[in-house]
C-alpha cells in the first residue's frame, strides 16, 4: 500500500473508548492544587480532566484532542460573574432593602430576574456547547457551531413555559426541536451534520412513561396519606420518640422509592429518545446509530451516584469519564465518509469561554 | 541523513491539517527533535521538541502521544506506543503533567499567599474593610436594612405601645443619647414577645423584648443593656456584619466557580447578625462610657448578662445557654466585671423613677411575671 496518499476516497468510522487511566491520581492532586488556590485552579483542573475524557474518544484508532484552556474558562467566569451575576445580586439586593421582601414590586422583580435567568441559561447551553466544540480537534481539524444563540434560547425559553402548561406532553416536540436547532448548527471542519426527525414516534413511549409517572406520584400520594392518616387516627403515638421516628422514614422511605420508579422509567424513556436521535443524526452520508439501554443508563447512574457519594464529591472526574464512555460505546457510525474532503472551514474558532454556562454550573456530560 | 540511526523507530498517523484524512509515517525521537518520515519526501520533518504539544500531559503512564508543532499550524502526529510517549515526556519535559499543573497553578498560589497575608495584615492592625464601607452607606440606605432587619426579626410580635411605658423608655433612650452627644437618633421599640433578647439593626434601631424586660430586676438593668446595644449602633456593627456578609457570600461565589448558590439568599444574610467578641467589647465599653455620662450604675448591665448567661448553662464555661443565643458571643462575663471593676466609682442615680419602672414593665399591657416557656428564634 502507498502509504502517502490518503485512505480510499471514502472512510469507515470506528468510533472506541480508550478509558483514560490515573484518573484517581488527577482527581486527588486536582483537589489539593484547588485547595491551595482558594479554588481557582478549578477551571484548569477541569481543562485537564476534559483533555483526558476527550483523548479516551477515538474515531479510527486516532484520539479527539481538547484544545481548550483553563484561562479560556476563568476569563469567561470572570465576565459572567461581573457583567451578570454580581451586578444582578447588587440590584436584587437592593430592591429588597428598599422596598423590603414581602412588597409586590420585590416580587416582580425577583420574577422578572428568574424569567431572565430562564433565557439566559438557553443561551448559556448554546454557547457552552458552541465553545466545546470549536475547542474539539480530530486529525486537526475543529468542530463548530455556527447558528444563533438567541434562537436557541428563544425556543427553549419558550417551550420550557410551556412545560407546565401542557403538563409536559410538550417534552418530545420540544426535545426533538432543541436537538434540530443545535445538530443542525454542527460542522465538522466544512461539512454539517444534519438531523431529520419528526417527534411523533416518541410520543407512544412518552404516553406510558408519562402514565407510568403519573401512577408512581399517585403511589406516593396515597403511601404519604397513609402515613399522615395513621397519625391523625392515633393522636397519642405521635408524642414518643421512636414514633416520630418511624414517621420520618416512612417518609423518606416513600420519596425514595417514588424517585427511583421515576428514575427507571425515565431512563427508560430516555434511552429511547438518544437513539431516535442518534439515528436520525446524519454527516456526509454516514449515519448514527444508538443502542443505549435503560438498564444501562440506570447502572450507570446509579454507580456514579454512589462513587460521588462514597468520595465526597472528590472522583467526579471518574464519574465524568464512565458516563462519556457509555455514551461513546453504545454510538455507532454507519457508513463511509470523504475524509480527505473534508477541510478546515473558515471560521477562526471563537475565544471567549463557556462563562454564562460555568456560572449556571451546567457542564458536559 | 538521519541524525542517529541507532535511535528506534515508531509507527505513526501524520495529518497535514489540510483535510480529515491521514497519513502513514515513521518518527524517532532525535537529538534535534521528532524526526517525522512521510514517504513522498525525501527529507524527514523535523519538530524541535521545545515547540511541541501534547493532547493530553503526557508522564510515564502515558500509553500515546498526540503532537502538534507550533510552527505548522493543524498538522498533528499520532503515535500509538506507550515507549514513545514515555521517553518524549523526558525529552520535551514541557509537555509533563506535573509541568503543566505547576505552570497554572502557580501565580494563583501566589494569590491565595497574597490574600492570606493581607487578611491576616488587616488582622494584626485592626483593619475593617466591612466598617470603611458599612461607614460610607447613606443614612437613607442604612435605616431602610434597619427597617428590613426588623421587620424579619419580629414577625408575629408587634411592637408594645402603651403610652405611659413608651414614654419611660423614650426618657431613657434621650438620657442615654444625651450621655453619647446627642448626636445619634436612636430609634427605641419593645416588641411583644418571650424570648429574652435585644438587638441592634442598621440605622441605630434598637429592639427589646418584654421577655427581657421582665426578666430585668431594675431599670439600671435595662439602662445597661440597651447602653450594650447603643453600643453596637454607635460602632455601626450590624452594618459592618451585613457588608462583610455580602462581601464573604460574593467571594465564596468567586471560589466556587459560581456553584456555591448562595448568592441571593437576602434571608441568609439578614439573619447572619452575630458579633465577634472584639465587637462585644467595643460596645461594653461605649455602654460604660455613657452610663457613667448619664449616672447610672455599671451593675446593672453586669448583673443582667451574668444572670441571662447562667440559667440553663451547658458545662463549658464560655458557652452560655442556647436560650439566650443574641448573647452568645459576648465576651464571657468575668472580663466585663473586671472592665467594670477597673472604673473608678462614681455617684449613681437610677436609670428611672420606681414610677417610670413599673410603666416601662407594663409596656405590653401583659403581666410582667415570666413566661417559663422560651422560644427560640
Amino acid at each position: 500500500m502507498d502509504a502517502t496518499t490518503p485512505e480510499s476516497s471514502r472512510s469507515s468510522l470506528n468510533l472506541t473508548w480508550l478509558h483514560p487511566i490515573g484518573l484517581i491520581g488527577l482527581s486527588l492532586v486536582n483537589f489539593l492544587l484547588k485547595v491551595g488556590t482558594l479554588g481557582l485552579y478549578s477551571f484548569w483542573a477541569k481543562t485537564e480532566v476534559r483533555k483526558r475524557i476527550w483523548s479516551a474518544v477515538r474515531l479510527n484508532g486516532e484520539p479527539l484532542t481538547y484544545t481548550g484552556t483553563g484561562k479560556e474558562l476563568f476569563v469567561g467566569f470572570l465576565m459572567i460573574f461581573g457583567m451578570v451575576l454580581f451586578p444582578a445580586f447588587l440590584l436584587t439586593l437592593g430592591v429588597l432593602i428598599m422596598f423590603g421582601p414581602e412588597s409586590g414590586l420585590s416580587m416582580l422583580f425577583q420574577a422578572a430576574i428568574y424569567l431572565v435567568f430562564a433565557f439566559l441559561w438557553g443561551i448559556a447551553l448554546y454557547r457552552a456547547q458552541r465553545y466545546r466544540l470549536s475547542r474539539t480537534v480530530w486529525r486537526g481539524i475543529r468542530g463548530s457551531l455556527t447558528g444563533s444563540d438567541m434562537a436557541y434560547a428563544w425556543t427553549f425559553f419558550w417551550t420550557g413555559i410551556l412545560i407546565p402548561l401542557t403538563l409536559g406532553w410538550i417534552i418530545p416536540w420540544r426535545s426533538t426541536k432543541l436537538q434540530s436547532m443545535m445538530v443542525n448548527d454542527t460542522w465538522f471542519g466544512d461539512r454539517p451534520f444534519t438531523f431529520q426527525a419528526d417527534a411523533k414516534p416518541l410520543y407512544k413511549r412518552f404516553a406510558v412513561a408519562w402514565i407510568a409517572i403519573a401512577m408512581i406520584a399517585a403511589l406516593a400520594f396515597v403511601l404519604l396519606g397513609g402515613i399522615i392518616g395513621l397519625n391523625v387516627i392515633n393522636p397519642e403515638l405521635e408524642q414518643t420518640q421512636n414514633r416520630r421516628l418511624l414517621n420520618a422514614l416512612a417518609v423518606l422511605f416513600t420519596f425514595a422509592l417514588a424517585y427511583l420508579l421515576y428514575a427507571i422509567v425515565s431512563a427508560w424513556y430516555r434511552a429511547h429518545q438518544t437513539n431516535y436521535f442518534a439515528g436520525h443524526t446524519h454527516f456526509e452520508g454516514a449515519n448514527f446509530r444508538g443502542s443505549l439501554t435503560a438498564r444501562g443508563l440506570i447502572w450507570i447512574a446509579v454507580t456514579n451516584f454512589l462513587i460521588m457519594v462514597g468520595s465526597v464529591g472528590l472522583l467526579a472526574p471518574v464519574v465524568m469519564a464512565r458516563s462519556a464512555r457509555y455514551f461513546v460505546e453504545n454510538i455507532a457510525i454507519d457508513g463511509t465518509v470523504p475524509l480527505a474532503s473534508v477541510s478546515q472551514g473558515a471560521d477562526q474558532g471563537m475565544t471567549r469561554g463557556e462563562g454564562l454556562a460555568q456560572a449556571f454550573d451546567f457542564d458536559a456530560f | 541523513m538521519h541524525s542517529d540511526p541507532q535511535t528506534q523507530l515508531y509507527f505513526a498517523r501524520f495529518s497535514d491539517g489540510k483535510s480529515a484524512a491521514s497519513f502513514d509515517a515513521k518518527v524517532r525521537l532525535t537529538d534535534r527533535g521528532v524526526a517525522i518520515e512521510l514517504l513522498d519526501r525525501h527529507e524527514p520533518l523535523i519538530w524541535p521538541y521545545g515547540a511541541l504539544s501534547s493532547a493530553e500531559p503526557l508522564n510515564q503512564k502515558s500509553i500515546d502521544a498526540l503532537l502538534t508543532y507550533k510552527h505548522q499550524p493543524g498538522a498533528t502526529l499520532f503515535v500509538a506506543d506507550a515507549g514513545f510517549a514515555r521517553k518524549l515526556a523526558v525529552a520535551a519535559p514541557q509537555m509533563s503533567a506535573s509541568a503543566l499543573r505547576w505552570r497554572h497553578a502557580t501565580p494563583f498560589i501566589w494569590v491565595a499567599a497574597g490574600v492570606a497575608v493581607i487578611s491576616a495584615v488587616m488582622w494584626i492592625a485592626n483593619l475593617s474593610p466591612s466598617r470603611a464601607i458599612a461607614g460610607l452607606l447613606p443614612d437613607k440606605v442604612r435605616i431602610a436594612l434597619g427597617k428590613q432587619t426588623l421587620e424579619s426579626m419580629t414577625t408575629g410580635h408587634p411592637v408594645c405601645k402603651a403610652s405611659k411605658g413608651v414614654a419611660a423608655l423614650d426618657r431613657l433612650t434621650a438620657k442615654l443619647s444625651k450621655a453619647a452627644g446627642g448626636k445619634t437618633k436612636f430609634n427605641v421599640v419593645v416588641v411583644d414577645w418571650n424570648l429574652v433578647n435585644a438587638f441592634a439593626t442598621p440605622g441605630e434601631q434598637i429592639v427589646l423584648t418584654r421577655g427581657l424586660i421582665a426578666k430585668a430586676t431594675s431599670s439600671d438593668e435595662i439602662a445597661g443593656v440597651l447602653a450594650h446595644e447603643m453600643g453596637h449602633g454607635i460602632e455601626m456593627h450590624p452594618e459592618t456584619n451585613l457588608v462583610r456578609v455580602i462581601g464573604l457570600t460574593a467571594a465564596l461565589e468567586l471560589m466556587m466557580g459560581g456553584a456555591g448558590g448562595t448568592i441571593g439568599n437576602i434571608g441568609l444574610l439578614l439573619a447572619q447578625l452575630s458579633y465577634s467578641r472584639e465587637a462585644e467589647r467595643e460596645a461594653d465599653a461605649i455602654a460604660l462610657a455613657l452610663l457613667k455620662e448619664a449616672t447610672i450604675s455599671p451593675k446593672g448591665l453586669d448583673e443582667f448578662f451574668d444572670r441571662v448567661s447562667e440559667k440553663g448553662r451547658a458545662p463549658e464555661p464560655d458557652k452560655p445557654a442556647r436560650d439566650f443565643s443574641v448573647f452568645s458571643s459576648h465576651p464571657p462575663t468575668n472580663e466585663r466585671r473586671k472592665m467594670i471593676e477597673a472604673q473608678p466609682p462614681y455617684p449613681a442615680t437610677p436609670a428611672l423613677s420606681a414610677e417610670d419602672w413599673d410603666a416601662l414593665r407594663d409596656v405590653c399591657n401583659k403581666p410582667v411575671a415570666p413566661d417559663t416557656k422560651q422560644r427560640e428564634i
